[in-house]
């Protein structure tokens, strides 16, 4: 019933705007809440048993609660926040509790934990947010407008940390391992172009398709502590990720008129 | 006007009584308890957690001797605390529980000697205890630390108390073993077994 009566409203304001004469002023500011899809254009990969504790490698829904933009003429500058949701994210701790017994299950039982299972629960999915600021380039012909940005933030990262106890098979033997990156988030230095398209479908509503690319540094080290019980001795190894991360992400939303 | 003042004095007394009982933790009772017996069997640390052994072979690397206490209750004391509201009444207090049994005398030591040949630095009869540690907390320590600690309080009447002390150095060779365990107590009681004989392999 609520989808019905949304939808039932933007039918209404489309053919009333289409009915109206176009004398809309230009824009002078606008909010754009808007939901997508983000793809990964590369992988987060260094070949270590701790790739599955940074996730940004999946496909994931974004949602974009707040974009303020303000116009002088037809520059304009702009902040924008959204989140990404990893939908397809559900089993990340059944993965790498998979990863660390497929390296060391033969010689030993595993009990693993980390902090992606709570990453993982439907109450705390949220696995990267992104905040940007930068200037904005308009054009505006009839009800179309297209609006160019070069915005510059940071994208924020949750980074799990991830601990086993391995029991030797057939040995009283006991080794703990840990693996953390030091921090739970991180934030990386965000380059963030994209293109909006709209088309007004009334006075202060403005229907919009939304192309943005993302690229950031991932600058990572993760600290592997391994403690072999029996001996008392610790051994440390560290694990190093610096990848030029890139994303795309296609959506729509609306743009609310305010001025 | 001497029934309000009585009434606000009475209703004064009732809330500081009511608010001091949230930290007004009635003592606990508290009993003691005491070593009473003392078993050793042979354990198998093969999978993923130790067993009584029920074969006559254990790997060399994953044998361990389980320790049992039985535990006896001896003594209450009684400790009834007065309060005019009850504790059901206050907000949320912490207070520890009604009944805790505190040990009445602790392990002073262990020691494990060999009764067969156990390589060639531990001959029959030799004192092996450093060979063997406990698994405490996710790491191994000595049997020595292990004596070092505080007795242990219990909150339910406890019945016995058991521990796991694993052969951190096995033998160089394979071939039977039993261990005598020597358990020396606070009050200077000795309580001594031998493990049955066991082929390490």
């Amino acid at each position: 019933m609520k989808y019905f009566a949304i939808i039932f409203t933007l039918i209404l304001s489309l053919s009333i705007s289409i009915n109206a004469k176009d004398n809309y002023k230009p824009i002078k500011w606008v909010v754009r809440p808007s939901i997508g899809i983000t793809f990964p254009l590369t992988k987060v990969q260094g070949g270590y048993i701790t790739d599955g504790l940074i996730d940004v490698t999946k496909k994931s829904m974004y949602l974009q609660y707040i974009s303020s933009t303000l116009f002088i003429g037809n520059f304009g500058i702009e902040f924008t926040y959204y989140e990404n949701k990893n939908v397809s994210n559900t089993d990340r701790f059944n993965k790498f509790v998979n990863t660390v017994n497929n390296k060391y299950g033969d010689k030993y039982f595993a009990e693993t934990s980390s902090s992606s299972y709570f990453q993982d629960s439907e109450y705390d999915n949220i696995n990267f947010g992104k905040g940007g600021l930068g200037p904005v380039y308009k054009f505006e012909k009839d009800r179309w407008l297209v609006i160019a940005r070069t915005l510059f933030g940071v994208t924020s990262i949750t980074t799990d940390w991830g601990s086993t106890t391995l029991k030797g098979k057939g040995t009283n033997e006991i080794i703990n391992i840990d693996w953390n990156s030091g921090k739970n988030f991180k934030d990386n230095v965000t380059f963030n172009p994209s293109l909006t398209i709209g088309y007004r479908i009334a006075k202060r509503i403005v229907l919009d398709f939304d192309l943005n690319y993302c690229m950031y540094n991932i600058n990572y080290k993760y600290i592997e502590t391994i403690k072999n019980v029996n001996l008392d001795e610790t051994t440390t190894n560290n694990y190093y990720y610096s990848n030029q991360f890139k994303e795309f992400s296609v959506g729509f939303g609306f743009m609310f008129v305010l001025k | 006007m001497k029934i309000k003042k009585l009434t606000i004095l009475i209703l004064l007394a009732s809330t500081a009584q009511f608010i001091v009982s949230c930290c007004d933790c009635v003592e606990p009772q508290n009993f003691e308890y005491t070593y009473d017996n003392f078993i050793a069997r042979n354990i198998d640390n093969s999978g993923i957690d130790p067993i009584i052994a029920v074969n006559d072979s254990i790997p060399k690397e994953a044998y361990g001797i389980r320790l049992e206490f039985s535990l006896k209750q001896i003594i209450a004391q009684a400790n009834i605390g007065f309060s005019f509201s009850p504790r059901a009444y206050a907000w949320d207090c912490f207070c520890p529980p009604d009944v805790q049994y505190l040990p009445k005398d602790t392990i002073s030591s262990i020691v494990i000697t060999t009764t067969n040949d156990f390589d060639n630095q531990h001959p029959k009869t030799s004192e092996v205890t450093e060979l063997f540690k406990v698994l405490s907390q996710g790491k191994y320590i000595t049997i020595n630390d292990y004596t070092n600690h505080p007795g242990r309080i219990y909150y339910d009447a406890p019945v016995e108390e058991i521990v796991d002390v694993f052969l951190i150095t096995p033998p160089e060779f394979i071939g039977e073993h039993s261990f005598k365990i020597d358990v020396t107590l606070s009050d200077s009681r000795v309580f001594s077994f031998t493990t049955k004989t066991i082929y390490l392999k």
